[in-house]
């Protein structure tokens, strides 16, 4: 009877269209309806450590410095200018005269509140690593010092002057990122006063924020509601008056609703399934673009046989990197074997090759296993999810055809999955890792020693004073190619095993316009606008950011 | 009948303290932690988290405060989402869960029970066959096969409905079919068997010798007596459709609770578990009551001791 | 695996009397059997489909050559061809050895399972209903709670004590499988046993296993044989949740409840990957009830009429 049904449903097909679903919009010039996947976990700058509030707050507040939609490179948003001591190591920031979208001034007092409240160990962040960039933040978080010791001050009103533990080459770029988005201590004061719980003041009743929307409505897990805030301080250059968002986990569901018009844009928490994407893609709603995130496999190098690296390289080699992403990923990812991707701030990656079986099987050779019969049985866990599993099955099947090692696979349920990669307790282990700026450094740092996200128990004290030394480095070239031979350290050893860039599949409505690809798939909505005109044949047709603050920098603003 | 009663909801306090006791102790046994992702916390960080929470102490000593709260009504703060309360995450998705299960309810009982009738008054012929296989296709299909064939259908292709999400009554046909087709299937079979069971008893065939009309015969007899196995089967249906259904509340974007059942479990957000089973226990042991009640209803024989 | 063995206990019942007449029912049972063409119809299918599960796998790859976990990725997903009858999955692989492949664990899982919950619920939901009182609140209570409590917990902390094996499997299913039989079993005894058979039996001294194994539950033999046909599918696909928690078949193996689930997902842009799978259950499921109706009808002395 599935035949049956299948066969009535798929066999009326309508007729090839170049759009997926309806091209015409289902609300006025001023609208935007996205889907956010998910509820944001918090809505506090400081406290957020997910995409889906991520989402939310790079459009609700405004930072110091904010990513240029195309390129992200660091773009004046409430600082006008700023000046960089000699050393690389402090940073004075020229405020221009704003407001909170409650009509009270934002100071650079706000700044220092909230750069504070993150290292503070009391605010419990997720994200309090991202503070440790300033000088005593580390300190702070473990709760060896007070918070009024960070180095960040108000020199007045409109003047931030932070001092950072090392000179930090991609520094401006990082403090695009949500942890440092202002706070309003009047507000959280405020709620104090009355006897609210402080969590609360992100809830729309309460909230006070300083960027391009504000929150009006919120129903949970159903939708939110933005609004144009007019007290942005580039409220003008803003096209959209109201951006609905809704909360539609399943992405075959959000895929139905973009089909009749319930959203403009899935957006980028929502991604698509790997069986839809050859069909997908026919479609000129289609867009892609790569994205700064790197898909791997832990090795635990304590447990043997994968305590030799002969057997660890001899693993990756006999991986088929290129089919992998042509016939099971099927998303146009980047093949791989390195962990920082080819062009990542100038970072040229390594020469390592995608696939050499023969060379897979002469280490194996050398690592004292001729027969593989011999190795024993290698255990590869992933976290429950179509789309690992998929991966999995298809690199079980690679080392078993090419080195004939037995390999069980095992899916674990994620929060087990996470207590067994802390507690060392696996062979092999999927992991994805998000690059948090456009520095080679946010991948390096992973296998550090000290780094509590390295499960490899792979350190090396050469690797770590080499990154060590690249952070001191200010010459940009001499620093990437310590970081380069740090990663080649590294992969000599091959603690774990690169398999693909990713990239991020899109359906955007013809009529969404101003939608820039780019590696972190950031897009500020108040780059957005509704274009009803007919569309000319031109596909994708570049869309020039059109507000003033995505003009190149008119200002002195200098970025190292 | 009145002894009975106050006898069973007297029992009702140790079984549901039980099932508080037993979740309470499988939520916190299982490996995982609501604060763990891929991204390690700082220790000082992961204490704090702890401490606000209260997951510092000793079991027993955060049981007893949770028996406290949970007495006062308070169901707890919520790990995944920590701007609301367990009390507003439920409050919010109820109704929703309700409206869906009134129209799964409603579909089941109707379609289940006519389809069942049908079958054994005419068992063996053409009648009961069609019946008994589109039950069975109602039985094979899962839900999350049926649900998306649904939206095709009907929201791509027709435009008749909605594909997905909440709004008004609308949005709760599709799912609420979906939801009820399974049990709409299990229904009609057991009605069937049931009703078989009875028909050829001595009291039917004593019914049938004293001249009653067929009809009363069936509506006076052979169902009360058939649903029998439909009512024991109500009791848990009705109470797993009240709080949700993880699937289609998915497939239908639903913000109602069912999801919860998985997703709560999966973040290992321990008091929103803890609100979900509770509430699952109420309405399991309130309709598990009124079920031994009805066995009365229908069957004057059944005595209550 | 030639249909359902009806409940042992019963089986092994000498005939003294009571509605259910003795050895000679079994005998005359499997004649009234062999005479419904559609129960035996279905008992064939049944019997063809285990084998061709058995043996299925090991022809193809001896004659084609292929097993259920190499792949081709360069020949993945293909709808059916003579190459394939039932096409190719996502990496290529034969989906007709997979399906029989899948069957093997899917059909020893969701019958053996079944028939294990439907022979414990039976008998527990018949020895609670006659022994009334305390004892029936208590064992009933007792369902009540093994129903609310966090079904997701208790697998992961079994998981978690006693690793992966197909035992634990069994064990996982069988925990919540026999509830419902055990609760309309109930039902239906608390009814059977006011009736004039059960209190004349009562009153000639019949010791109260007799009563129970040889009056009441051959009496219930009707819903429990529904309830039973009602288990499999759920179990089918229970056992497809339970690999999701890193229980049950893992991959690359596949199991029926598995290929449904990845086919469901696929079943837009690769209707095969669902189409088969779900064939071959539903088919199952077809011939078990019109076995199991046609068992049904076999036991029932009054059917001769």
């Amino acid at each position: 009877m599935f035949c049956c049904a299948l066969a009535l449903l798929t066999g009326c097909q309508p007729a090839e269209t170049d759009f997926f679903g309806t091209t015409r919009p289902r609300h006025g010039p001023d609208e935007l309806w996205i889907n956010n996947a998910g509820e944001p976990e918090w809505l506090d700058p400081n406290k957020c450590a997910d995409g889906n509030g991520g989402e939310i707050l790079w459009n609700t507040f405004a930072g110091l410095v904010q990513a240029h939609p195309a390129t992200l490179e660091p773009l004046p948003e409430i600082a006008t200018h700023w000046d960089i001591s000699a050393d690389g190591l402090i940073y004075t920031f020229h405020l221009r005269p704003s407001e909170w979208s409650d009509g009270k001034p934002l100071t650079a007092h706000d700044f220092v509140y909230s750069f504070r409240r993150l290292v503070d160990p009391v605010t419990a962040s997720r994200y309090a690593t991202n503070g440790h960039i300033f000088r005593g933040g580390a300190a702070i978080s473990r709760g060896e010092a007070a918070p009024e010791t960070l180095a960040v001050r108000a020199l007045d009103d409109l003047t931030l002057e932070v001092t950072l533990e090392h000179p930090v080459p991609y520094f401006l770029q990082f403090l695009t990122f949500y942890s440092f988005m202002p706070i309003p201590q009047h507000v959280l004061e405020d709620l104090v006063a009355r006897g609210i719980d402080t969590d609360l003041w992100t809830r729309p009743e309460h909230v006070v924020c300083n960027g391009a929307y504000r929150m009006t409505e919120w129903r949970f897990r159903q939708r939110m509601v933005f609004e144009k805030n007019p007290r942005y301080w580039d409220a003008k250059n803003v096209s959209l008056a109201r951006v609905k968002l809704s909360m539609v986990e399943s992405s075959t569901t959000a895929l139905n609703m973009y089909a009749a018009g319930e959203f403009d844009w899935p957006g980028s928490n929502t991604s698509l399934p790997a069986e839809f994407m050859d069909e997908l893609s026919r479609y000129e709603d289609f867009h892609r673009h790569p994205y700064l995130a790197v898909y791997f496999y832990w090795i635990n190098t304590r447990a043997p046989p994968l305590d030799n690296p002969l057997v660890r390289r001899a693993l990756s080699l006999a991986i088929d990197r290129e089919a992998l992403v042509t016939h099971v990923t099927r998303a146009g990812q980047i093949p791989s074997a390195t962990l920082v991707p080819d062009g990542l701030a100038g970072y040229e990656a390594i020469a390592l090759p995608l696939f050499d079986p023969d060379q897979a099987r002469q280490l194996l050779r050398e690592a004292g296993y001729p027969r593989p019969e011999d190795l024993p049985v290698v255990t590869l866990s992933y976290n429950t999810s179509e789309g690992h599993k998929q991966v999995a099955e298809a690199i079980q099947q690679m080392w078993k055809k090419e080195l004939g090692i037995r390999v069980d696979l095992e899916n674990q349920e994620w929060k087990v999955f996470l207590a067994n990669a802390e507690q060392m307790n696996f062979q092999v282990c999927r992991m994805g890792w998000t690059g948090d700026y456009a520095d080679p450094f946010t991948f390096l740092e992973l296998l550090t020693t000290d780094c509590g996200n390295n499960h490899s128990a792979w350190s090396s004290p050469d690797y770590d004073a080499l990154l060590a030394d690249a952070n001191r480095e200010s010459d940009t070239r001499r620093r990437l190619a310590k970081l380069r031979e740090a990663e080649s350290l590294m992969l000599q050893d091959q603690p774990l095993i690169p398999l693909y860039v990713y990239t991020r599949s899109q359906l955007i409505k013809p009529y969404v316009r101003g939608i820039e690809g780019n590696h972190q798939d950031r897009h500020p909505w108040k780059h957005i606008w509704i274009d009803e005109r007919p569309r000319n044949n031109e596909r994708k047709a570049a869309t020039a950011p059109r507000t003033e603050a995505c003009r190149p920098a008119t200002t002195t603003a200098e970025a190292a | 009948m009145r002894a009975y009663l106050i006898r069973r909801f007297m029992e009702l306090i140790p079984t549901a303290l039980i099932i508080v006791v037993g979740s309470f102790a499988l939520v916190r046994l299982a490996p995982g932690s609501p604060f763990s992702s891929e991204k390690e916390l700082p220790p000082e960080i992961r204490r704090q988290l702890d401490a606000k929470y209260g997951f510092d102490k000793p079991l027993p000593e955060q049981f007893a405060r949770y028996l406290g709260n949970l007495l006062r009504g308070d169901l707890g703060p919520s790990t995944k989402y920590p701007q609301r309360s367990v009390n507003e995450i439920i409050a919010d998705g109820f109704p929703i869960s309700l409206t869906l299960a009134g129209v799964a309810l409603v579909w089941s009982l109707l379609v289940g029970i006519t389809a069942g009738i049908i079958g054994a008054v005419r068992q063996n012929t053409v009648w009961d066959h069609t019946a008994m296989a589109a039950a069975l296709v109602g039985i094979s299909i899962p839900s999350f096969v049926l649900g998306p064939l649904l939206v095709l259908l009907f929201a791509l292709r027709l435009h008749l409905l909605p594909p997905a999400g909440w709004g008004d009554l609308q949005h709760v046909i599709l799912p609420g079919i979906t939801l009820g087709t399974i049990y709409a299937a299990s229904i009609a079979r057991l009605t069937r068997g049931g009703m078989l069971e009875v028909v050829r008893s001595d009291f039917i065939r004593t019914a049938r010798a004293k001249g009653l009309s067929e009809r009363l015969i069936i509506w006076r007899h052979m169902l009360r007596g058939g649903l029998l196995p439909v009512v024991s089967y109500l009791g848990p249906a009705i109470a797993s459709m009240l709080t949700g259904s993880v699937v289609v509340e998915k497939i239908f974007n639903l913000p109602g609770i069912g999801p919860y059942f998985v997703d709560a479990a999966f973040n290992r957000d321990y008091f929103l578990v803890m609100g979900i089973v509770v509430l699952y226990a109420f309405f399991l042991l309130v309709l598990n009551l009124m079920v031994d009640v009805i066995y009365g209803l229908l069957d004057p024989r059944i005595e209550y001791s | 695996m030639t249909g359902i063995p009806p409940p042992s206990a019963a089986a092994e019942a000498p005939g003294n009397g009571g509605l259910v007449a003795g050895s000679s029912l079994w005998h005359d049972a499997w004649k009234r059997l062999r005479k419904n063409r559609l129960a035996v119809a279905s008992g064939i299918v049944i019997l063809v489909l285990t084998a061709a599960c058995l043996v299925g796998p090991l022809v193809i790859a001896t004659t084609w050559g292929y097993d259920y976990e190499t792949q081709d990725l360069a020949y993945g997903a293909r709808p059916p061809s003579w190459q394939h009858p039932f096409g190719t999955d996502f990496y290529g692989r034969d989906l007709l050895t997979r399906v029989l492949y899948g069957g093997r664990v899917s059909l020893t899982v969701g019958l053996l399972a079944a028939v294990v919950a439907a022979t414990i619920g039976t008998v527990y939901g018949a020895v609670s209903s006659y022994a009334g009182g305390v004892v029936d609140s208590i064992m009933m209570r007792a369902v009540d709670i093994l129903y609310a409590l966090p079904y997701m917990f208790l697998v992961i902390i079994l998981v978690t004590i006693l690793g992966k094996s197909l035992l634990l499997v069994f064990l996982a299913l069988g925990a919540v499988g026999w509830l419902l039989t055990a609760r309309i079993v109930r039902g239906q005894v608390m009814s059977l046993k006011e009736q004039d058979f059960v209190t004349a039996a009562r009153s000639l001294g019949t010791p109260a296993h007799d009563i129970v194994f040889r009056h009441l539950i051959p009496n219930t033999l009707g819903p429990v044989i529904v309830t039973f046909t009602l288990t499999v599918p759920s179990m089918i696909l229970q056992e497809a949740f339970l690999s999701f928690l890193g229980l049950g078949v893992q991959a690359p193996r596949p199991s029926l409840g598995a290929l449904i689930n990845d086919g469901a997902n696929q079943m837009l842009v690769f209707w095969w990957t669902l189409a088969f799978p779900g064939a071959v259950m539903a088919i199952l499921l077809f011939a078990l009830n019109f076995l199991g109706d046609g068992v049904r009808d076999a036991l029932d002395p009054r059917m001769k009429h």
